[in-house]
């Protein structure tokens, strides 16, 4: 009988042990999509970096998917890697103003705002303003006007406003759409943004302070 | 689910009065408004014109097609704003000009009492300074030119009427005309019609003094020939015709633009123009230009009989000179939902092939389907979220698509944004 126990019990260490190391060797292993499309050095440091952000708890196919966009745009691999390792900080300090809660879809559009120039305090003030709805719709409205060249500050004083007002998502998307309309007829993206702003929500200035991006957050445009 | 991200391109216009909200209560927005209400009312004037003047043009195109040109009055092409100086060498010394213009989009916020284009068009105003003149040693005059050009343009195509009142030389040259333009992929044709209205008589070095006028003119003011070898010619009802074609690949523009002009008591005038320039920096070109022109009086064309020049164009604000971010051919793009999981991108271009690439596909990218002429289908996986998508066309640059957002892709480039509920 007791040598019966004996066996059971090494029975459960060894199964153990082998779902251990079967459970490291996935870990240790890339996604088969990176070992694909990226040479074997820029897959495995795009590797780490992936593993890292799946540790913090963070999303991981943002990453891969940047990884590939890499490749399908034929850039050297550190490039790759850094846009990857960018992403993967823009996505952590997303989590940070939006609050652990956020889903994936609001992590990667607050690290694309990020990456546009926006302040990290205005997505915790998005994130404030629309309480526990999704903030994914503001986010890719302020980035698009980030993108589109309208000052950071105005931008995020726009959206912030119109989100404060309730706005809806399907009328923050018009709101993008009339102002791009307006910066390709050759309007100022700033006056247009503060005039349709105006439109939608009523008194809108604009935003009181400067109009530059935040110290040390400047949008990047590539190389 | 579906898709929030839709958006169509093509200047599409829309009515812009607020959506109604029950819902949207005045809260912290008001903080940010603190001015009077008749500022607030006359703000959105001050503040798009102080924009118009002191922003940099996003897409600055006036080209200077000669150096100062009763054809030349206004720019012959889609309306645009920005301001080009430029000046140019040839065999006899040299020549500048400087043109600005300043294109008002009537279906904006200050004028959308004034819409009744097809909804596919905008009108818009230009109003544009145009002047231009030779070096000081030679002796044709300068040219000045104040303009206005109503317009009514997509993306693709437009046509305009136009007023202008010239001077060269010290004589009044009103003019108007219309004209209008097609772009063919790089290609955009264009033709336009000028009519000199007014009546001056111009002097024309005589080669010889006992040269006979034409029989049409003796009765009127005629070739009279003078004690210096000078003829006075009498030019009214002038009217000139011209076409024009450019060509846009990559840094390289390559335009042409040949004409003739009639009236009365002159005999036909033509010209012809080929000019090639080089962007070597995005707001600075390099160009050649050769150009011939016969029978046109002086006052109309400071430069007579053949030139050939080359020059330096600024465009200050004409772009960041980065890789391009739309593709002016991709008109339209819808996003509809099949089913759970598969949507599908319809868009209309003009083109050979049309490859669509997201993340969705793994940054494989996707050859769209041809539905009909110049309408084009993919089909891609999209689960609830953000995905990145990205379309070329005739294997091109990857570009996002028009009409949605769009966001920095990190390799020097832009791509679209497509929000999945």
């Amino acid at each position: 009988m007791k040598a019966t126990r004996s066996r059971t019990r090494w029975r459960w260490a060894m199964a153990a042990f082998v779902l251990f190391l079967l459970a490291d060797d996935v870990r240790a292993a890339n996604d088969p999509r990176l070992d694909a499309r990226l040479d074997p050095e820029t897959a495995g440091a795009v590797g780490q970096v992936v593993e890292k952000a799946r540790e913090k708890g963070l999303p991981v196919d943002p990453l891969v998917a940047r990884a590939l966009e890499g490749a399908s745009r034929q850039v050297p691999g550190p490039r790759i890697v850094a846009a990857v390792q960018n992403l993967a900080a823009e996505l952590e300090m997303a989590r940070e103003s939006l609050g652990l809660g956020s889903t994936a879809a609001e992590l990667v559009a607050g690290a694309a705002a990020l990456a546009a120039g926006v302040r990290p305090d205005t997505l915790a003030r998005l994130r404030a303003a629309r309480g526990t709805g999704s903030v994914v719709v503001p986010l890719v409205v302020l980035t698009d006007l980030a993108t589109r060249r309208v000052p950071v500050e105005t931008a995020s004083a726009a959206v912030l406003a119109a989100t404060r007002s309730r706005v809806r998502d399907r009328d923050l998307m018009r709101l993008r759409e009339r102002i791009d309309k307006d910066i390709m007829a050759g309007a100022s993206p700033g006056a247009a943004t503060i005039l349709r702003t105006r439109t939608l929500i009523g008194p809108f200035q604009g935003p009181s302070g400067t109009t530059q991006p935040a110290p040390g957050r400047t949008p990047r445009s590539g190389p | 689910m579906k898709p929030l991200a839709m958006g169509r391109g093509g200047g599409t216009m829309e009515a812009m009065s607020p959506p109604a909200d029950p819902d949207r209560a005045p809260s912290a927005s008001h903080a940010l408004s603190a001015a009077p209400p008749r500022m607030t009312r006359l703000s959105p004037l001050a503040l798009v014109l102080i924009a118009f003047a002191i922003a940099a043009p996003a897409h600055a195109q006036f080209v200077p097609s000669a150096s100062g040109s009763w054809m030349s009055a206004w720019p012959n092409g889609p309306p645009t704003s920005g301001l080009t100086p430029w000046v140019w060498v040839d065999q006899h010394g040299f020549g500048y000009g400087v043109g600005g213009t300043l294109a008002l989009d009537l279906g904006g916020p200050l004028f959308s009492d004034l819409r009744h284009a097809p909804t596919s068009e905008r009108p818009r105003l230009e109003v544009g300074a145009f002047g231009a003149g030779p070096s000081p040693r030679q002796a044709a005059p300068l040219f000045g030119a104040l303009s206005t050009r109503l317009h009514v343009a997509s993306d693709t195509r437009g046509a305009w009427l136009a007023s202008s009142g010239a001077a060269a030389g010290g004589e009044n040259l009103p003019l108007v005309g219309g004209g209008a333009w097609l772009k063919h992929g790089q290609i955009t044709f264009t033709m336009q019609v000028v009519h000199f209205l007014g009546r001056m008589r111009v002097v024309q070095p005589q080669a010889s003094a006992s040269r006979q006028a034409p029989a049409d003119t003796e009765s009127t003011t005629g070739l009279v020939p003078s004690e210096t070898s000078e003829l006075s010619v009498d030019v009214r009802l002038l009217t000139g015709a011209e076409t024009a074609a450019s060509w846009t690949l990559q840094r390289l523009e390559l335009q042409s633009r040949v004409g003739i002009a009639v009236g009365v008591h002159q005999p036909p005038a033509h010209w012809g123009e080929m000019r090639v320039s080089y962007w070597a920096r995005p707001s600075l070109a390099l160009f050649a230009r050769a150009r011939s022109a016969a029978e046109v009086p002086a006052a109309l064309e400071p430069v007579r009989g053949n030139q050939a020049a080359v020059g330096i164009q600024l465009a200050p604000g004409r772009g960041s000179g980065g890789p391009p971010t739309r593709d002016s051919r991709v008109q339209g793009v819808k996003v509809e939902r099949l089913e759970p999981l598969r949507y599908r991108i319809v868009l209309r271009t003009v083109a050979r092939s049309v490859e669509v690439s997201s993340d969705a596909t793994g940054w494989t990218a996707v050859a769209a389907r041809r539905l009909g002429l110049n309408w084009w289908e993919a089909v891609l996986p999209l689960t609830p979220g953000i995905h990145r998508i990205a379309m070329r066309v005739d294997g091109g640059v990857w570009i996002p698509q028009p009409g949605i957002p769009t966001t920095l892709d990190e390799f020097g480039g832009q791509v679209g944004l497509i929000v999945v509920e």
